[in-house]
């Protein structure tokens, strides 16, 4: 490949067809080369489309298809967790709803009882007076009865004594009752 | 390899000399590995980038799991799955651009694999060489012709090469501009991965020779240079690979789907 010529070293190039004023040797045509090259490449393309291609090919698919399947599956979720959050907080305004009215329907039965007890009371009571004026009305009356009574017997004493004559107590009675009536 | 220096350094040989295809693996310390006809040198590292990959995808490729597992595969898979959405699926549909995602996967990894064995010392850059990226174009022919009539039907086929709405009495020639339309397609999509992968080679290999033709001190300006075409070209290698391969969906699906 290299000759020697004294000090000097010149590099020997294969084809000379350059120095001739022909083609350089990397224009020439080769055709083996050029179908050679075409069937290394359809060689290649073979083997690696079975042992390379289609596997890893069908390998970067079904990830493709798992990835897919996955954000499908975490949007689902996604909505999911979405719909179950707003039905938590439907659930919590009905909730809060529901005890806010159970909260005024105790108020109202509390203030209802309350009134209620209080006429009760209110009417009790009154009966209670009522009774208690009436019981005091009789004994009022019986007070008078009686005091009227022993003031008739105290003025047929004090006219027994008076008068000097005595008079029996049937006669004394009716005497004083006709009194009493006149009066 | 020799070592140039100097008078007799000749700088137009030692640039054809990196991009030939010869029938010798050039190794260090002046050792040469006579390869056997047919393997060349690009066929040569054709087979090693095949090698490459099916070790990388067959065998370090973790295909058990259903998660993604290391940054080998998770890096890998980042590319097929740019490859099959961004690519295939983009330009040929969803049906036929996963039944096609294995060619362009195929495609991408082959020429960007061979675009960075050309980078690394030791191995030549395969895709520097036209019967090489020729081949690769013949491989993108044959789904724009065979792949297309498989798929509508030799009419439907025919059919692509008429354009809507122009008079029929044009017809013939507008055919025959489409057909060579497709053939031109073709072939420039072959010249330009070949003439990018040459030229930044050029330019490496000429700036490294530079240095050697201008002396030795030049070397604190160059290699900052030639540190930075290497970076730019690593972006090359994608950025061909990627290019060849977007351009071929264009192209099939353009003929799988005329009507678009």
């Amino acid at each position: 490949m290299a000759k020697k010529d004294d000090n000097t070293e010149t590099i020997e190039v294969p084809h000379d067809a350059h120095a001739d004023g022909g083609l350089p040797g990397f224009l020439t045509p080769d055709v083996t080369l050029l179908f050679v090259t075409w069937f290394c490449f359809f060689g290649l393309l073979f083997v690696l489309s079975k042992f390379a291609w289609k596997p890893i090919l069908s390998l970067i698919d079904a990830r493709e298809e798992h990835l897919k399947k996955s954000v499908e599956d975490a949007d689902k979720i996604r909505e999911e967790m979405a719909s179950l959050a707003e039905t938590q907080k439907l659930m919590m305004q009905e909730s809060e709803a529901k005890a806010q009215a159970i909260i005024e329907d105790s108020r109202k039965a509390a203030k209802e009882a309350a009134k209620h007890i209080t006429e009760e009371a209110r009417k009790e009571s009154q009966i209670i007076l009522e009774n208690a004026q009436r019981d005091m009305k009789e004994e009022l009356k019986e007070a008078q009865a009686s005091l009227r009574e022993e003031s008739a017997n105290i003025a047929i004493e004090l006219a027994n004594k008076i008068l000097g004559e005595e008079l029996d107590d049937a006669k004394n009675k009716k005497l004083i009752s006709k009194y009493l009536k006149d009066l | 390899m020799a070592q140039p220096s100097g008078e007799g350094f000749k700088l137009d040989q030692y640039l054809l000399h990196h991009v030939e295809n010869t029938h010798e693996w050039h190794l260090p310390f002046g050792i040469s590995v006579p390869l056997p006809y047919p393997l060349s040198l690009h066929l040569l590292m054709i087979l090693i980038a095949s090698s490459i990959l099916i070790l990388l995808f067959v065998v370090l490729y973790d295909k058990q799991s259903n998660r993604p597992r290391g940054r080998l595969s998770n890096a890998l898979e980042s590319f097929v799955l740019f490859i099959r959405n961004d690519i295939a699926i983009e330009n040929l549909g969803e049906e036929d651009g996963r039944k096609m995602t294995p060619v362009f996967c195929t495609m991408f990894f082959m020429i960007l694999t061979l675009n960075l064995l050309g980078l690394i010392p030791l191995f030549s850059t395969a895709t520097a060489n036209f019967n090489v990226t020729g081949g690769l174009m013949l491989a993108t022919f044959f789904y724009l012709t065979v792949g297309a009539i498989r798929k509508n039907g030799f009419k439907g086929f025919c059919h692509a090469f008429v354009i809507p709405g122009v008079p029929k009495v044009l017809n013939p020639g507008m055919i025959v501009i489409e057909v060579l339309g497709l053939i031109i397609r073709s072939v420039v999509l072959m010249v330009r991965l070949f003439a990018n992968l040459l030229g930044g080679h050029f330019v490496l290999l000429s700036l490294t020779g530079m240095s050697v033709v201008l002396g030795l001190i030049t070397l604190p300006f160059v290699v900052p240079v030639v540190l930075f075409v290497y970076l730019l070209e690593i972006f090359v290698a994608f950025l061909q690979a990627y290019i060849f391969t977007f351009l071929s969906a264009i192209f099939i699906g353009q003929m799988y789907h005329p009507e678009h």
